[in-house]
């Protein structure tokens, strides 16, 4: 090993994951009528409720689109790879929710890149204080251009008002997203 | 024997305290200053895993959340970087090696918001060649191979696993036992056969069982007037603590709960008749509460039944008891987070010296 008389050198002692990149290229026609939206929560506290008012904020800004709900109830686990694979072959896009804990943001992160591995474009809403740790997933599992929202926080507890507030100003960056007009985080 | 081919790159810099802030900007460090982990000092480090019959690109898995591969090269330059002694890097394997197991959901234990971090429990000769202290303050300062294992564990988990403070591991105040959580049983003074004994493994292996923990907490049982009733006592406090509505455990009833009785409560827990077993068995059944407190301190609505009694201890089988620590009036809890697919269990792996075979 060649070194300088200075020259101090040492071993790295990180390691890599070794998962292949998979860039997101998914987009969807938004403006198709009976578009078929997939709405996943995770069952953290909340996040059940946000989806509903998602579905109430994107209705009007869709022709008459299509809602199917998979909710669960422990926020530490991700969907089922079954759930995932029927969400995929039902509906033409998604969102993921919610990213407000740890665990939490891992699963609805890993559900995300599970639908668009399965190839429907798609989206997870994460608070602005999980929405780093939503990258350092995302690029783990090998998509880290995978679309985020961020959301203000907190989310949860916040009541029903504002949590109307945060999905209506949540929808058009969904949306947007959806269309792959998104600028990856 | 030639040393090994090393794999890992190469960092530069112009002085050690250099490498040392390289390190720590990297993300690389806890935070305290490491031991260098120089090509000479690493090789010298694998000579042990050498002759344990590990190769150093032998590939132990892969540590989430990042998935990082843990080869036993990654392994022993971390153990370097924590100080540990070559003797102590076996021990270091075999734990790095539990945690790369699918059960322990380290992914998901690694981001929680939850305070859990993994609890290194040695089993066997593995506590007197490795030098692992199991009496008094195992848990604490003084302890080199106790914090310098578990110290290691920890580099691997960050530099392997990927986890970082506010970055990808999100516990909300985490706990000083994510640098270092390790100790020995103290076989000699337990009146029970040794824990690794009741999972499967024989006296003379030696072996570390690895299971997410919250922080240690210490219950007092003095000796009383009447010491008739010592060992219910013992139980009657154990399982208060455990089934503390606080604590995660208290409200689903999942994950590992670690018991650790210094050898004076162990002594009176057998002298009343208990075994391991039997103790296990009496915390499950003691430690409940009220369905509807349980609910109604988690914002939940009451239920039809709030009497309902609802066990913090779904599975005596998930109740790890040792005996560590000095005698004295003081035994310690540590309770699950209870969460991740497999609901945070235990894994034990055999600790390997050496893979050379007696004859005679």
């Amino acid at each position: 090993m060649l070194m300088s008389a200075t020259e101090v050198v040492i071993l790295d002692p990180r390691a890599a994951p070794p998962i292949a990149i998979s860039p997101y290229r998914l987009k969807a026609d938004v403006s198709r009528r009976g578009l078929r939206v997939a709405l996943f929560s995770n069952g953290f506290y909340d996040a059940t409720n946000l989806m509903k008012a998602v579905e109430a904020a994107l209705r009007p800004a869709l022709d008459e689109p299509v809602f199917s709900l998979y909710a669960r109830l422990n926020a530490s686990l991700t969907a089922p790879p079954e759930v995932i694979a029927e969400a995929a072959r039902n509906n033409d896009v998604a969102v993921t929710a919610l990213g407000h804990c740890g665990s939490c943001t891992s699963s609805a992160t890993r559900d995300a890149v599970a639908l668009a591995s399965a190839g429907i474009p798609v989206c997870v809403l994460i608070s602005e204080k999980f929405h780093e740790m939503s990258g350092f997933i995302a690029r783990s599992v090998g998509m880290p251009d995978l679309p985020r929202v961020k959301l203000p926080h907190p989310v949860a507890g916040t009541g029903a008002a504002r949590i109307a507030e945060i999905a209506a100003g949540a929808a058009p960056v969904i949306i947007s997203m959806w269309e792959a007009a998104h600028v990856p985080a | 024997m030639s040393p090994p081919e090393l794999q890992s790159g190469l960092l530069r810099a112009s002085s050690e305290q250099d490498l040392r802030d390289k390190l720590f900007e990297l993300r690389a460090t806890d935070g305290l200053p490491v031991i260098l982990p120089t090509p000479e000092r690493v090789e010298e480090m694998l000579v042990v895993a050498t002759f344990a019959g590990y190769d150093s690109d032998l590939l132990l898995g892969e540590l989430g959340p990042n998935m990082g591969e843990a080869t036993v090269e990654k392994v022993a330059i971390n153990a370097v970087m924590a100080g540990c002694r070559p003797e102590h890097l076996p021990v270091v394997i075999a734990a790095v090696s539990a945690l790369c197991d699918q059960r322990m959901d380290i992914g998901v234990i690694g981001v929680t918001t939850h305070a859990v971090t993994p609890l290194l429990i040695v089993n066997g000769p593995a506590v007197q060649e490795a030098g692992i202290g199991c009496s008094f303050g195992a848990l604490g300062y003084g302890q080199q191979a106790n914090l310098c294992i578990g110290r290691a564990v920890r580099l691997c988990l960050i530099n392997l696993g990927g986890t970082w403070p506010g970055h990808s591991a999100m516990a909300v105040l985490g706990q000083p036992a994510s640098l270092a959580y390790c100790l020995g049983e103290d076989e000699a003074a337990s009146p029970f056969p040794p824990l690794h004994t009741s999972l499967g493994f024989s006296a003379a292996q030696s072996v570390v069982t690895v299971t997410a923990q919250s922080a240690p907490m210490s219950v007092i049982v003095p000796p009383g007037v009447d010491e008739a009733d010592m060992g219910e006592r013992i139980l009657d406090v154990l399982a208060l603590a455990i089934a503390n509505p606080a604590n995660n455990v208290a409200g689903v009833g999942l994950g590992t709960v670690v018991v650790v009785l210094n050898p004076d409560h162990a002594n009176a827990l057998h002298q009343a008749g208990y075994d391991r077993k039997g103790i296990a068995a009496e915390l499950a059944r003691r430690a409940v509460n009220a369905t509807g407190l349980i609910r109604r301190l988690r914002g939940e609505p009451l239920g039809d039944n709030p009497d309902a009694p609802f066990a913090a201890i779904s599975d005596p089988d998930a109740v790890l008891v040792l005996v560590a620590g000095g005698p004295g009036v003081y035994s310690t809890v540590m309770t699950p987070w209870g969460g991740g697919e497999h609901l945070n269990p235990f894994v034990s792996r055999e600790i390997i010296f050496s893979d050379s075979c007696e004859i005679g």
